[in-house]
């Protein structure tokens, strides 16, 4: 015990230092492989925001040489631009509708797709399948579907002897025609979903057809309260998602008719690289940021009250 | 263990080289050219859009120009327009903008104004006098005193037609000549003949089913200029001289503003030009007998004689006086050059229509006059390649060109003129097209939102 002790002591300082530099040299490569997307973030993505939170408070142009205005552009944002409000106003809407409808929806063809049905996965793949179209390639095909005189739509509707519509050429439908177009893209919140569904223990729903419960008690006792934390991933997801809606109005609408389209990051856009107003885009850009941030964070904390973790705590 | 250590070593070694080459690398890619610029020949980067077709004959000249021209060299980077306005910025931001370039006229004008673009009034006034140009073809700014540009070429408004529909419906021809063009009135009572339901019947007939329209007489473009010809044909105009005053709520624009909008609702001459974004562009809806006739550039010229149809051009139809709108996207000088001399050498190359093949092939119309006046010149340019312009290019192009051009367009001279679209004339003419509200409503809410935003000329 005495004099075995040393022997001990190096064999653990050998070990340590063995652990240590084989520690280290992992680090040192881990750090190496993830070094050029590091640096690109830091370079392309870190560097321009931390830049734009600076122009955001200029009057920069590109031509002119910018001076600093303090808080002038978000002065006028609030008292002195009606688009401004439009535009929010416009992105709530899509935003509330967009989000509750997609998650329904996505939910709506999980739950269908996890059933065992003949040619599951066939069905998985074809709803999945447009989710993989391009952005700019969907809207263009749906731009022939919204055709008032020649599209797929009217024609459908002309045949039940339905009045034709104006779809995105009309300003009362054009917001609720983008909403509807968004549906065809849900995939990836489908697949998530679906995911989410495999993780439900098959032995609760067991439980519940033993108590005698039917379908929609397995659906709103078991499945919806064990489906909350993929719920609120899809929400957030979702979220930042249609507030950041820009390529379909961009492509299919400039934000017309009369401005009914006219969803934020499209407007922000339109200043920053139509009328090169740098500064107010990008004061533009970082209020979107706060509004984001802070409907996630309500969204998280009010979470806790319904969202609900197998084993009592995340 | 000896093995793996050896192995592992020799494998961490060329890891080595590799970043030893790619530094090389490097440095010749960064170094090179800076040090070939140090010789006699002037390095010229010239930016520009377009289609495929047009960037392959300016990349053409730009070689024949370099071939031609030992002592200057010219680079050209195509950007597809999309992009071009960001490149564009993100160039001149980052210290580095092109020598010579294309560029939408807002970004043009507050260019200027700041001095990042090259006054050409003084290279202008050296040219010899038979090389002067048509008035229209200038950018001016600061009140007229300096020039930021030329057009690319010469683009004025006309009619096209489609003569198959025509001698179906046993219509005559559009006239080509000024003197003889149809009035407004006129015009409408040929296109009704001409568009016919899925029955056969045309809109002069009472039996005429607007709901089931197969032909459209007309088709409206969807751009400013489609209905601001019309204005300026009536004597009226989008905001006064000064830029000061909207005009577009006066009784000459609003007049006009309502015909066009009773031409989709009450004619049902044409579709509403709003979903034109939808269809197939103009010429093609031509060729599939969807339209008989259509306003556009002169520079859907090279695109229509592409299609195997009977087509002609003609005279558009008039309010108080024949008139047309030349506009065409300016060509600038960043005053950064090292060169100017050279730059505007090579500006002047690309819009000789001897030199760039876009000129004969039906895109670009010349900015010199001396192609409007002189028989041998205008040949040159008209007959060059059989079958691109129709024999009535003389009236419709030429003439029209010379002596029917309107005084430039807004976009020509008035400050803030993109919001000015964007923010009270756009949303306007949306409500305008979809039929909702009459032209004098429209008119009133798009001069209401420009007073605002109007800053004067520039």
């Amino acid at each position: 015990m005495h004099h075995t002790a040393p022997y001990e002591q190096r064999l653990a300082r050998t070990k340590t230092k063995f652990l240590v530099s084989r520690e280290r040299r992992e680090m040192i490569w881990g750090l190496t492989c993830v070094a050029p997307a590091l640096a690109g973030f830091l370079f392309w993505q870190v560097g321009p925001i931390l830049g734009s939170l600076v122009i955001a408070f200029t009057d920069w142009t590109v031509a002119n040489t910018p001076h600093w205005i303090g808080l002038s552009n978000f002065q006028r944002m609030l008292f002195a631009d009606p688009l401004f409000y439009k535009s929010l106003s416009v992105t709530g809407i899509y935003a509330a509708t967009g989000v509750f409808l997609n998650l329904s929806f996505a939910l709506a063809l999980a739950l269908l797709l996890s059933q065992k049905i003949f040619g599951l996965t066939f069905f998985r793949t074809i709803f999945y399948l447009p989710s993989t179209v391009p952005a700019i390639a969907s809207s263009v095909l749906w731009l022939w579907l919204f055709n008032p005189e020649f599209g797929l739509f009217n024609s459908i509707l002309t045949g039940l002897g339905l009045p034709k519509q104006q779809w995105i050429y009309d300003e009362n439908s054009v917001l609720a025609s983008l909403i509807l177009m968004n549906l065809w893209s849900v995939g990836p919140l489908m697949v998530i979903f679906l995911a989410g569904l495999q993780t439900i223990p098959k032995y609760l729903y067991d439980a519940v057809a033993v108590d005698g419960g039917n379908a929609w008690h397995k659906f709103r006792f078991v499945t919806l309260p064990l489906l909350t934390p993929t719920i609120l991933f899809n929400l957030i997801l979702s979220i930042i998602d249609t507030f950041q809606v820009f390529t379909q109005p961009y492509v299919m609408t400039q934000g017309g008719p009369n401005n009914a389209s006219l969803l934020y990051v499209l407007y922000l856009y339109r200043k920053a690289f139509q009328e090169y107003d740098m500064g107010y885009a990008s004061a533009l850009a970082w209020v979107l940021f706060l509004i984001i941030a802070l409907i996630s964070f309500v969204v998280l904390q009010t979470s806790r009250r319904w969202v609900f973790y197998v084993g009592g705590s995340e | 263990m000896q093995m793996t250590h050896e192995r592992s070593s020799r494998r961490r070694r060329p890891w080595r080289w590799l970043f030893l080459f790619a530094g090389v690398a490097w440095l010749n890619v960064n170094l090179l050219p800076s040090g070939r610029a140090e010789g006699n020949v002037a390095e010229i980067k010239f930016t520009l859009w377009g289609s495929p077709f047009e960037k392959q004959a300016l990349e053409e000249a730009v070689k024949s120009f370099n071939a031609t021209h030992p002592n200057i060299h010219v680079t050209a980077q195509h950007t597809a327009y999309e992009a071009y306005g960001e490149k564009i910025s993100a160039m001149l931001a980052s210290g580095n903008p092109p020598d010579i370039a294309y560029l939408d006229y807002a970004q043009a004008f507050p260019f200027a104004d700041a001095g990042k673009l090259l006054d050409l009034a003084p290279y202008f006034a050296k040219q010899p006098a038979d090389k002067s140009l048509l008035e229209s073809a200038y950018y001016h700014f600061d009140h007229g005193k300096k020039v930021l540009g030329t057009g690319l070429a010469t683009g004025i408004i006309l009619l096209y037609y489609n003569k198959d529909l025509f001698d179906k419906a046993g219509v005559p021809y559009p006239p080509s000549k000024a003197e003889q063009a149809w009035t407004w009135d006129q015009f409408v009572q040929v296109a009704k003949k001409l568009t016919k339901d899925k029955n056969g019947n045309d809109a002069t007939s009472s039996k005429f089913d607007p709901d089931n329209i197969v032909t459209y007489g007309l088709s409206l473009p969807q751009d400013w200029w489609g209905y601001l010809t019309f204005i300026y044909s009536n004597k009226g105009g989008m905001v006064n001289e000064d830029g000061t005053e909207p005009l577009i709520n006066k009784p000459e624009a609003v007049e006009v503003l309502q015909k066009l909008r009773d031409a989709i609702f009450i004619d049902h001459i044409a579709p509403r030009p709003t979903q034109n974004k939808t269809l197939p562009s103009a010429d093609i809806l031509m060729q599939t007998g969807k339209i008989a006739m259509t306003f556009n550039g002169m520079w859907r010229v090279i695109d229509f004689s592409q299609l195997h149809i009977k087509w002609g051009i003609g005279a558009l139809p008039y309010f108080k006086e024949p008139l047309t709108i030349v506009l065409s996207v300016p060509k600038v000088i960043f005053s950064a050059t090292k060169y100017p001399d050279q730059t505007f050498e090579f500006y002047q190359y690309i819009s000789d229509p001897k030199r760039v093949a876009l000129f004969k092939e039906g895109l670009w119309a010349p900015l010199e006059k001396s192609y409007f006046t002189d028989p041998a010149l205008m040949k040159e340019w008209l007959d060059g390649k059989p079958g691109v312009y129709p024999p009535e290019s003389r009236d419709v192009i030429v003439d029209y060109s010379l002596h029917h051009a309107a005084p430039p367009p807004p976009q020509y001279w008035l400050r803030n003129i993109d919001r000015i679209m964007n923010e009270a004339i756009t949303p306007a003419m949306d409500q305008l097209w979809s039929g909702k509200i009459d032209a004098q409503a429209a008119a009133d809410q798009a001069a209401e939102k420009m007073k605002p935003l109007l800053q004067g000329r520039w």
